[in-house]
C-alpha cells in the first residue's frame, strides 16, 4: 500500500494521523523523525514539509503535511475502507467540517499551550509558565462550555456518529487527562461522557492506550530484537482467561506472557526472554555480553531493572495509563512519590550513562531491552520529563526507541 | 584470592550469597558493611555500590552486586565445581530461571513485608500495619499454594536437582518459619514443608547461619 508517516507516536499531531490509520484498519509504516535530534529542520525532512514540523505524508507519489489536510485525505481516498468518519450526506459532512474548523480555531489554541506547557515544555528542560497555563485553562473552559451545551443534544460533535471531527480532539485531549487540568474535562457532565466514549474506541487504545502489558512487551522487543519469528497467541484477560484453564497450565500464577518452545513451556518475562538470548544466541543482536565479565554486567543491570527501576516505575504506569482506560483516576499521592523513587534510581543510570553507552557496557544488551517497555509508557505522560531532564538517558532511549520499541508495540 | 563479600552475615540477601559461594566451595571473606549508621549511603560505598545497598562483591578488579545477579554469576562462573546450580541443558537453565523470576516478583514482596512489619518494624518502634499484613500473608499462602501443586510433582522447584531457584528462598523463609510466627505457612503445606526441610538442612544453610 505505500502509506508512510513521518512524526513521532507521543506528537499528538502525529497521533490523530494514527489514531485514523488504525481506525480505517489501512497498513503504514511509521518513520521515526528525531525532533530532540533537530532531524525535522533537516533538508531531507523539508523536502516533506518546508515549514518542517511533523507529520508528513507519503502515499505512492504524494507527499503531504498538516494533520488535519492528511485526515481528510485518507478519510476521502480510503472511503470504502473501515468508518467513514468524513460521512457522505452534504449536511452531514459539512457538520463534520463544521466541527473540524471549530476544533482548529477555537480548542486547539486553548489547549494546545496548556498542553505544552503542562507536558512538553519539560520534556525540553522548561517549567510550566502558570500565568499561561491559568490563562488558558480559563479560555478551554468557555469553549468546553459551547461543547457541554452540544454534547447534550447529540451523541457526537456533528451528529449521533463517530466522525473526524470528534477524533481530532483525541490526542491533545489524552494530554489534558495527564493534568490536574482533566477537571476541565470531567467537571462537565456530557464532554465527560463523551471523552469516555471515544477515548475508548480500540483504535485509540492502539495508539495511547496500554493493549499490551509491558511484561508481554518485553518479551516481545527480545524476538524482534533477535530476529525470531513468533505467533502471538491472545489471551482475554478482559474475560478472565489467564485465571482459568488452559492458560493456568501453562503459568500456574495466571499471569501473562506465558511462553512455549517445542516442548520448552515457561513464565516469567525475564527468564523467558533470558532463554531467548540465550538459545538464539547467534542469531540477531547478541544480547548477553561477548565476555564473561560483560555477561556478569548485563547480570547485575538485569537485576537492576527487576528490583530498583521497574518497582518503581511499574505502579507508575498502572496508574498514568492502565487505570485511566479502565475509567478510573490516577491516585494523586501514589505517582509522585513513585515518581521521586525513579528519579533517584534514575540519578544512578544518568551517571552510568555518562561514562559508557548502555547500561552494562558499551554495546547494547537484554539489561538495556528490558527497560523499553515501560520507558516507553510513561513517555507518553508528563513524567516523560524524568527522562527527558536527563541528557545521557536521553540519547540512550532515542538509541533504543526509533526501531526496537515501535517494532514490538505495532 | 578469596572473594570480598561487602555486607552483614546476618542480612538476608548477603546470605543469598553466602549460600551460594559455600555450594560451589569458593573462598570468600566478609567485609562488614556497618548498615545501622548507614554506612552503605555514605560517598566511599557509593563508589562500589551506587544505588547504597549490600551486598556488593568484590573479586580482584571485578565488582558486582545485586544478590540474585551474584548467584547466578557464581553459580555460572564455576560451573564445573560445588554443586551444580544451574541445571545441564538450556531447558534446565530456563527452568532454573523462572523460578528465581518466581521468587523475586511473586514471593519476595509479600515476605518481604511481613519480614518487615513483623520483625524489623517492632525493633525500630515503628507502628505496624495490621491490614498489610493479613493482606501479605494471604497473598503469600496463595503464592505458597502454586509452589505446593509445583513440588507435588518435582523435588525441587527447578526440577529435580537443587538449584538457585531453591537456593533463593533460603533466607527469608528462614526468617519466616524461626522469628515471626508465621511457620504455617510453610508447615500446613505437605509437600512445601518437605521442601523446606530438605533445603534448610543442607551444610551450606548450617553454615551461613553460624557465620
Amino acid at each position: 500500500m505505500g502509506l508512510r508517516v513521518y512524526g513521532m507516536p507521543m506528537s499528538p499531531c502525529t497521533a490523530t494521523v494514527l489514531a485514523l490509520l488504525v481506525e480505517k484498519g489501512l497498513d503504514y509504516e511509521l518513520v521515526p523523525v528525531n525532533v530532540r535530534a533537530g532531524q525535522h529542520k533537516q533538508p531531507s525532512f523539508l523536502a516533506l514539509n518546508p515549514f518542517g514540523q511533523i507529520p508528513a505524508l507519503e502515499d505512492g507519489d504524494l507527499q503531504l503535511f498538516e494533520s488535519r489536510a492528511i485526515t481528510k485525505y485518507i478519510s476521502y481516498k480510503y472511503k470504502d475502507m473501515g468508518p467513514d468518519l468524513m460521512r457522505s450526506d452534504p449536511a452531514e459532512v459539512a457538520g463534520v467540517a463544521a466541527w473540524m474548523e471549530a476544533e482548529a480555531h477555537h480548542y486547539h489554541p486553548a489547549i494546545g499551550p496548556l498542553v505544552f506547557e503542562c507536558i512538553f515544555k519539560q520534556m525540553f528542560g522548561g517549567a510550566p509558565d502558570e500565568a499561561v497555563v491559568a490563562a488558558q485553562a480559563e479560555k478551554l473552559g468557555k469553549v468546553l462550555d459551547v461543547y457541554e451545551e452540544t454534547l447534550s443534544k447529540r451523541k457526537y460533535l456533528a451528529g449521533d456518529f463517530y466522525s473526524l471531527a470528534d477524533l481530532h480532539h483525541l490526542p491533545y485531549t489524552h494530554y489534558l487527562m495527564c493534568t490536574p487540568h482533566a477537571s476541565l474535562i470531567t467537571s462537565r457532565k456530557h464532554v465527560n461522557a463523551w471523552w469516555e466514549d471515544i477515548s475508548s474506541r480500540p483504535a485509540w487504545q492502539k495508539v495511547y492506550g496500554v493493549t499490551r502489558s509491558t511484561c508481554t512487551t518485553r518479551v516481545l522487543v527480545c524476538l524482534e530484537e533477535k530476529g525470531v519469528d513468533y505467533e502471538l497467541v491472545p489471551v482475554n484477560m478482559a474475560a478472565g482467561a489467564h485465571k482459568q484453564q488452559p492458560f493456568l497450565s501453562l503459568n500456574p500464577f495466571g499471569q501473562i506472557p506465558a511462553f512455549e518452545d517445542g516442548d520448552l513451556k515457561l513464565f516469567e518475562s525475564r527468564a523467558i526472554s533470558k532463554y531467548v538470548a540465550h538459545r538464539y544466541k547467534d542469531i540477531g543482536t547478541d544480547l548477553l555480553g561477548t565476555s564473561p565479565a560483560e555477561t556478569y554486567s548485563v547480570g547485575v543491570w538485569l537485576e537492576v531493572e527487576a528490583y530498583q527501576f521497574n518497582p518503581a516505575i511499574q505502579p507508575m504506569v498502572g496508574e498514568l495509563l492502565v487505570k485511566p482506560s479502565r475509567g478510573g483516576t490516577p491516585d494523586a499521592a501514589l505517582v509522585p512519590a513513585q515518581a521521586a523513587k525513579l528519579g533517584k534510581v534514575l540519578d544512578v543510570y544518568e551517571e552510568v550513562l555518562a561514562k559508557r553507552k548502555y547500561l552494562a557496557g558499551d554495546v547494547l544488551s537484554l539489561a538495556d531491552l528490558h527497560h523499553l517497555p515501560c520507558a516507553h509508557y510513561i513517555m507518553l505522560t508528563p513524567y516523560a520529563s524524568l527522562f527527558a531532564s536527563r541528557k545521557h538517558m536521553l540519547k540512550t532511549m532515542d538509541l533504543k526507541f526509533d526501531s526496537r520499541g515501535k517494532r514490538a508495540q505495532s | 584470592m578469596a572473594v570480598k563479600v561487602y555486607g552483614a552475615a546476618y542480612a538476608s540477601c548477603a546470605r543469598r550469597v553466602l549460600a551460594c559461594l559455600i555450594e560451589k566451595g569458593v573462598d570468600f571473606e566478609i567485609i562488614p558493611v556497618d548498615l545501622l549508621s548507614g554506612e552503605q549511603k555514605k560517598p566511599e560505598f557509593l563508589k562500589l555500590q551506587p544505588f547504597g545497598m549490600v551486598p556488593v562483591i568484590q573479586d580482584g578488579d571485578f565488582t558486582l552486586y545485586e544478590s540474585r545477579a551474584i548467584i547466578r554469576c557464581y553459580a555460572q562462573k564455576y560451573a564445573d565445581q560445588g554443586t551444580d546450580l544451574l541445571g545441564k541443558t538450556l531447558e534446565e537453565r530456563a527452568t532454573v530461571e523462572q523460578w528465581l523470576e518466581v521468587e523475586g516478583q511473586n514471593f519476595n514482596p509479600h515476605i518481604y513485608t511481613l519480614v518487615l512489619q513483623l520483625l524489623y518494624f517492632p525493633k525500630m518502634g515503628v507502628p505496624q500495619d495490621e491490614k498489610l499484613i493479613r493482606e501479605s500473608e494471604e497473598k503469600l499462602g496463595k503464592v505458597l499454594d502454586v509452589y505446593e501443586e509445583r513440588l507435588s510433582k518435582s523435588k525441587y522447584l527447578g526440577g529435580d536437582f537443587f538449584s538457585l531457584a531453591d537456593l533463593t528462598h533460603l533466607p527469608f523463609t528462614q526468617y519466616l518459619v524461626n522469628d515471626i510466627g508465621k511457620e504455617y505457612l510453610i508447615k500446613h503445606r505437605e509437600h512445601v514443608k518437605r521442601w523446606w526441610e530438605d533445603i534448610s538442612n543442607r551444610p551450606s544453610w548450617k553454615k551461613v547461619l553460624q557465620l
